[in-house]
C-alpha cells in the first residue's frame, strides 16, 4: 500500500483523484474524531468540509510525513472550532444563551453513576491544553510527538501536559477509590 | 488502588467515553461525494486563479445544499 504521502503528492502534481484513497483510508478515523467531540450528528455533517479543505491544502503537506492521520486531525480540529464558534453565535441569536457543551455528548455515552462520570467530570476538568493531548493521545490512539504537532506545540510541552492530565486523573481515581472502600482517614 | 492500577483504569474509561458508533455508509459515501466534486471540477481544468482553493465550488455547493432556513429569536420555541 502506497504511503498518504505519495498520494497526496500525485494529487498535487496533475492526478487530484489520488486524493480520494486517502479519504478513503481515513473517513471512519475523521468521522471518529468529529464525533466524539461534537456528537454524531455535527460529525456527518462536517466530514465533508474537512475532506474539501485539506484537499485545498494539499498542496502545502509535509511529504516527509508518511501517515496523513495527524494532517486531518489538524483540519478537522480547526473544522470543529468553527463549527463550535458557529453554533454558539447561532444559539446565542436564538436563545439569548451562549454555548454548547461537546461534553454532553460524552455524557450521554456513559452511565449516570460509576467511575466513567467520575473519570469524565475530571477530564472535562483539566485545562483545555491538557485534555486535547490526553483525547488525542487516548482516543485518537496518536503518539505525544503527532499530538504536539497537531496543536502546533514542542513534543516535551505535549508530554508535559499528557504526563500532567495523567496524574490528574490517577489521582481523581484513587480518592474515589479511597472515598469508596473507607481508606481515607 | 495503586497508582498502576488507576492508570489502567483511567485507560479503560477513557476508551470508553470514546466509543462511538461507526456512521452510515451513506454519510462517508455523501462527503467522498463532495470531495469527488472538488476533484472532478479541477480535473476538467476549472480556472483555479478564480479562487485559492480549487475546492469552492464543490464547497458553496456543498454548503447550499446543507443551508437551513434560519431561525429567529422566539420563531417555532
Amino acid at each position: 500500500m502506497e504511503p498518504d504521502a505519495v498520494l497526496i503528492e500525485r494529487s498535487a502534481r496533475g492526478r487530484p483523484d489520488a486524493f480520494v484513497e486517502v479519504a478513503r483510508r481515513h473517513e471512519l478515523a475523521i468521522h471518529a474524531y468529529l464525533a466524539r467531540r461534537a456528537g454524531q450528528q455535527a460529525a456527518d455533517d462536517l466530514l465533508a468540509e474537512v475532506w474539501l479543505r485539506a484537499f485545498a491544502a494539499r498542496g502545502g503537506y509535509d511529504t516527509s510525513t508518511g501517515d496523513a492521520r495527524p494532517w486531518l486531525y489538524g483540519i478537522a480540529r480547526n473544522v470543529l472550532h468553527e463549527h463550535w464558534r458557529t453554533s454558539r453565535d447561532d444559539q446565542a441569536a436564538a436563545r439569548g444563551e451562549t454555548s454548547t457543551d461537546p461534553w454532553d455528548a460524552v455524557n450521554d455515552r456513559l452511565d449516570a453513576a460509576g467511575p466513567a462520570r467520575v473519570a469524565a467530570a475530571a477530564v472535562r476538568g483539566l485545562p483545555a491544553a491538557e485534555r486535547e493531548v490526553l483525547l488525542l493521545v487516548a482516543w485518537e490512539q496518536l503518539t505525544p510527538a503527532e499530538a504536539a504537532k497537531i496543536l502546533g506545540i514542542p513534543p516535551g510541552t505535549a508530554r508535559s501536559r499528557l504526563h500532567r492530565a495523567r496524574a490528574t486523573l490517577r489521582r481523581v481515581l484513587t480518592e474515589r477509590d479511597a472515598d469508596q472502600t473507607g481508606a481515607r482517614p | 488502588m495503586t497508582d498502576n492500577q488507576a492508570e489502567f483504569q483511567a485507560s479503560e474509561l477513557l476508551a470508553a467515553m470514546g466509543t462511538v458508533q461507526p456512521p452510515e455508509p451513506r454519510i462517508l459515501e455523501n462527503a467522498r461525494e463532495v470531495l469527488w466534486s472538488a476533484v472532478a471540477t479541477e480535473m476538467l481544468g476549472t480556472d483555479p486563479a478564480a479562487d485559492q482553493t480549487t475546492a469552492a465550488p464543490a464547497r458553496r455547493q456543498y454548503r447550499a445544499s446543507r443551508r437551513r432556513p434560519r431561525r429567529w429569536p422566539g420563531c417555532g420555541r
